[in-house]
């Protein structure tokens, strides 16, 4: 119960979860996240332990609840026959770049969007709103040929991670999501900096992106999560085997492969952002935000 | 004068600037892309390539279509189901996170676990789940309650509100993330003052949380629709539209013209056709919203 | 506010220009196939060898002709797949050694749904790439495989290939893919549940059923005797319809004829009312077949495979993902003869096949021809093409595929089919009794795909299927008209 005390405050203050009815109130709230998280986290993790099953054994109804054995083997063989560690690297870099390219792009169209809103810039955020009622999978056709031939430049970036990039920094969600969330900062801020003689670069780094680190956070977590699963364009852009990315490595190999084992080979493949997300995830925590404000 | 308009055009300049990279990067990923398409629709092609400018031909065609008034109902059921199914989950879930002192972290992380398995996972879990069998995990679950067995996805009335809920468990995480950075900026000390004025918490929720977030809560409500209008992936992973195109959508139904029949034209038509419909219903919206006079959290 | 709208109208224009300006120029690049004249001086060396198909003609081609030419192949093995690697660096040797001017670039793309259409409008597909004969009326529709009439009139192959599936690559006269394996569908028995159900002779060998009256009851039985199901019955993603032919067929429906040079789709026959009739049997009448009814080939894999279900439509070519994914045993399959229907024993073709992509240069196109030539595609057996069988059957046997029934002939004429049988009888790893009926055919009539927009009947018998097997009061003759008259409408008259 100690922990309460550490508690911010919330629709439930400190002094509310003294009293019986906020401490039930609490706990109800407690259940539904508890039965939600239940819901959401033990089927997948059931799948996911089923991978140690045999096919047979696998596509079983009624399904089996644990596997007959673990053979830790089976992992063990996986993991080296795919040679995880290359794909890995080329899926992080990928990554990186794409959340590169989707905060500083996507961010610093938000930013101009919401704070600077220069003379015809309405047309821009209406063309991108527009774009978004667009069915985006049928342009993936004309996406590609541009990617072979990049318009007007005419260069071919087929086996490079720059359309993937490029991909990231046309983001129209983060770019509403970044405007929506720098529409909160008070113009003051931004006004005080401006005549502090700061630039709008600066002002962007210095203040805005520090203000909206939660928001980020969740860019980040949803770019990663995307770029480390995303298949189809990477397996047209990537033809060279050692740039292919997790995914395409497994999707390429899966027909000599049986179903345990496909299976197995994407559990492997979905460990790093698992463990990025816990990274991320720790600062979607309010304070960033009020403490500039604050000062 | 001439000082003040230097000035502007310097200030925009920067602006312009900034806003560059984000101009080159839609133009060649959605701009041009959908715009050629939307050009593609009005002709007839081969493969990918226009041969002939023929109007609206492939527009008729596609309404004539037996399909399309299939397509058309379901699309708009998709998207209602979606409204009442998965709108609230994310904001609900999002508030009470927000809550919570105990295992806060893992909650989260169990929220969006979904999110991140793969397709195929999902898939033999649907497999399982589903199964109309007596045997499925579902069916085993009635039989305990004594309860007839279903067709679940085989059952034509079932199947789009079950493609919608497997939708709104593979996706509320992230919405629900959006939904807690943006409640993260909620100045504490007006909860503080709330609480000393007595304030319960429903009261506190309608009276603070709830106008804070409304701006997310409007884009995210425009982004669902959105979203869901265009779906095609769920249907063609679990039904391949059927039964008896039951879940066909528009969009699942453009797609098989361009990558099973390589009918470019027709599936740009199709394409175009639910954006029309979509933008009838932002201008809708905004409408509304203009009246109501909520910005809705864009433009 | 007035200039506002000027500028807005300003940037929209400028910008529709950029884009009409982007689209012409990727269309452009885009040019296929360079006229044949170009290629003029390899002409006469590639005449000649047509003419005379010498054992060695390669080596004189490789002394005439030494520009260099790069060329991509799909379907390029995997790294984890390492036996086939090592299979195609041997390959990649021994071009290198015959033919030192030829590049070969691998290439790991695999024919897939999603993929072949961005990479086949933006010019980015292999040099020879792999298809199935369902796909390749779209694709020679829209332009995206090579025509390679002349270089097969001179390699002298027009006349020794199998004639009906080269129809299938055919378009007025020009041909655009040559045939690589063709198979007709069979019935697959899992030999492992007809035992326990006691449906076998003394030998161990299923009890085929041989009309379709008996393979409902067989299902029966199986169902009776081990709780399994059955019969998969194909539904989704057009395969309900594709399988469903064999049956029809059978039946004596004929889906559309020409009259006066117009399509008329006929499949609201009596004798169509009768075969569906069977469909909405199998599930309402004998309830035979598998739960679940939105299903494809790959759920066949993984029930047929997982000893969930005891027989199924299958071809010689899904042997290998059948086992491959599912870790089946070889010597549990089985695949037999169709059933016969009250009309017709009939079995549909289908196989896969080698294209090219349009933009490649005559020299790819041969240079093609010859790795094809030392992957052991050809009409005579040399020393290569047998060398690459030899490792192609090795292949087989290493990752416990059936090696011993035979595909369909591809080659009419030469002496690669008998040297093919010969390599495979040395090979034998199973009990040949499980694939004779199979493989003699007797009584079977293969029939080709219907020859007006296939995969949009697929769809439509799709919908019927589905509809008569989830709704025990469809009506079938209601069903069967509409669909009848709307396919006539939305295609049969388009296509005029």
């Amino acid at each position: 119960m100690k922990r309460f005390r550490d508690k911010r405050t919330g629709i439930l203050s400190f002094m509310d979860l003294k009293s019986h009815k906020g401490i039930a109130v609490y706990w109800l709230m407690f259940a539904i996240l508890a039965l939600m998280a239940l819901i959401c986290f033990l089927p997948p993790l059931w799948v996911i332990i089923s991978s140690f099953k045999s096919p047979e054994e696998l596509m079983k109804v009624p399904a089996s609840l644990l596997p007959e054995k673990f053979d830790f083997n089976k992992v063990i063989d996986t993991w080296n026959k795919l040679g995880y560690l290359r794909y890995y690297w080329n899926t992080a870099v990928l990554a990186a770049g794409s959340v590169f390219f989707a905060v500083m792009v996507n961010g610093l169209a938000g930013y101009v969007l919401s704070c600077l809103k220069p003379k015809g810039s309405h047309l821009v955020l209406s063309l991108i709103i527009w774009t978004m009622l667009m069915p985006n999978t049928l342009s993936m056709v004309p996406l590609f040929k541009n990617m072979v031939d990049l318009p007007l430049i005419h260069i071919s970036l087929i086996n490079t991670f720059w359309p993937m990039w490029i991909c990231a920094g046309a983001g129209a969600f983060n770019t509403l999501l970044f405007k929506n969330s720098f529409d909160s900062i008070p113009e003051s801020l931004i006004e005080a900096a401006k005549l502090d003689g700061c630039s709008n670069l600066r002002i962007f780094t210095r203040i805005v992106l520090p203000l909206s680190i939660p928001i980020i956070m969740v860019v980040c977590i949803f770019t990663v999560n995307g770029a480390w699963g995303d298949f189809l364009l990477p397996y047209l852009v990537l033809t060279e085997p050692d740039k292919f990315t997790v995914m395409v490595h497994v999707f390429t190999a899966k027909t000599v492969m049986a179903l345990d084992v496909q299976l197995l080979s994407l559990v492997f493949a979905i460990m790093p952002p698992i463990v990025l997300f816990f990274v991320f995830q720790r600062y979607i925590i309010a304070g960033a935000t009020m403490g500039g404000v604050k000062e | 004068m001439n000082r003040k308009i230097a000035a502007a055009l310097k200030r925009d300049l920067t602006s312009w600037i900034l806003l560059g990279p984000a101009v080159v990067c839609f133009a060649v990923v959605l701009w041009q892309p959908l715009i050629s398409g939307l050009t593609l629709s009005f002709f007839e092609t081969k493969g990918y390539d226009a041969v002939r400018f023929v109007g609206f031909k492939n527009y008729e065609s596609i309404v004539s279509n037996s399909e399309f008034a299939a397509a058309l109902k379901n699309t708009f059921s998709y998207t209602s189901w979606s409204l009442v199914i998965g709108y609230f989950v994310p904001l609900i879930t999002a508030i009470i996170l927000n809550e919570m002192v105990h295992l806060k972290a893992f909650f989260k992380f169990a929220c969006y676990f979904p999110t991140i398995i793969p397709s195929m996972a999902t898939a033999l879990l649907w497999y399982f789940m589903f199964n109309p069998g007596k045997n499925g995990v579902l069916n085993s679950l009635l039989g305990f309650a004594g309860l007839p067995a279903s067709q679940w996805l085989q059952n034509q009335k079932l199947v789009i509100p079950l493609i919608v809920l497997t939708m709104t468990w593979r996706s509320f995480g992230g919405t629900m993330l959006i939904y807690l950075a943006s409640l993260q900026s909620i100045n504490q000390d007006i909860y503080e003052a709330a609480s000393i004025d007595g304030a319960g918490f429903l009261a506190k929720i309608r009276n603070i949380t709830l106008p804070h977030i409304a701006g997310t809560a409007g884009l995210m409500l425009i982004m669902q629709i959105i979203g869901v209008f265009q779906i095609f992936q769920e249907p063609m992973a679990m039904t391949g539209g059927g039964p008896n195109n039951a879940s066909l959508s528009i969009m699942l139904s453009s797609y098989y013209y361009a990558f099973r029949y390589f009918d470019a034209g027709k599936s740009m038509a199709a394409g175009a056709i639910a954006f029309a419909i979509l933008a009838i219903l932002t201008i809708a919206y905004r409408l509304a919203s203009a009246r109501i006079g909520r910005g809705g959290g864009i433009a | 506010m007035k200039s506002k709208r000027l500028t807005a109208a300003l940037l929209t224009a400028l910008f529709m220009i950029y884009s009409f300006t982007a689209c012409s120029q990727t269309s452009a690049g885009n040019t296929p196939a360079p006229s044949p004249a170009v290629a003029a001086p390899t002409d006469s060396a590639a005449a000649d060898s047509g003419a005379a198909p010498a054992v060695d003609a390669p080596a004189n081609d490789a002394s005439a002709n030494d520009a260099p030419v790069e060329i991509s192949i799909a379907n390029w093995p995997q790294s984890i797949d390492a036996e086939r690697v090592k299979m195609f660096e041997g390959y990649v040797a021994t071009m290198k050694e015959r033919y030192p001017n030829i590049t070969i670039v691998p290439n790991e793309y695999a024919y897939t749904v999603d993929s072949f259409l961005p990479k086949a409008a933006s010019g980015q597909l292999p040099t020879l790439y792999s298809t199935f004969f369902t796909e390749t009326d779209k694709i020679i529709g829209a332009g995206y495989a090579a025509d390679i009439t002349d270089v097969l009139t001179e390699l002298g192959y027009v006349q020794k290939l199998n004639p009906d599936m080269l129809a299938l690559l055919q378009r007025d006269g020009r041909t655009y893919g040559v045939p690589n394996g063709g198979y007709n569908v069979g019935m697959a028995y899992n030999v492992s549940i007809f035992k326990e159900a006691g449906l076998v002779d003394a030998n161990g060998i299923p009890l085929y059923p041989q009309t379709y009256e008996e393979l409902a009851e067989t299902a029966k039985t199986i169902k009776e005797k081990t709780g399994k199901t059955g019969l998969f019955w194909y539904t989704k993603n057009n395969q309900g319809g594709w399988m469903f032919m064999n049956l029809a067929w059978s039946y004596g429906v004929e889906f559309m004829k020409q009259e006066n040079g117009k399509w008329i789709s006929t499949f609201d026959s009596e004798e169509a009312v009768s075969a569906m009739q069977y469909v909405k049997d199998l599930k309402w009448k004998h309830n035979v077949i598998q739960d679940n009814l939105l299903v494809d080939g790959d759920d066949m894999f993984n029930m047929f495979g997982t000893n969930q279900v005891a027989m199924a439509y299958s071809t010689l070519d899904w042997n290998d993902p059948l086992i491959t994914q599912t870790g089946m045993n070889r010597n549990d399959l089985s695949l037999s003869r169709v059933p016969a229907g009250p009309v017709d024993r009939v079995s549909l073709m289908g196989g896969n096949c080698y294209m090219f992509n349009p933009s490649s240069t005559k020299e790819q196109i041969e240079a093609a021809f010859k790795w094809l030539e030392v992957t052991g595609f050809s009409p005579e057996a040399t020393e290569l093409t047998q060398k690459g069988l030899e490792e192609k059957y090795e292949n087989m046997l290493a990752k416990n595929l059936p090696v011993g029934p035979m595909p369909l002939r591809i080659w009419q004429s030469g002496d690669i089919a008998e040297v093919e049988e010969e390599i495979v009888n040395a090979r034998i790893n199973v009990d040949m009794n499980l694939w004779n009926e199979f493989c003699d055919g007797e009584g079977v009539t293969i029939h080709p795909e219907v020859p007006m927009n296939a995969q949009e009947l697929y769809k439509a018998i799709d919908n019927i299927v589905q509809a008569v097997l989830t709704d025990e009061n469809a009506d079938i003759r209601v069903l069967l008209s509409e669909a009848n008259a709307t396919f006539q409408k939305d295609y049969l008259d388009n296509a005029q």
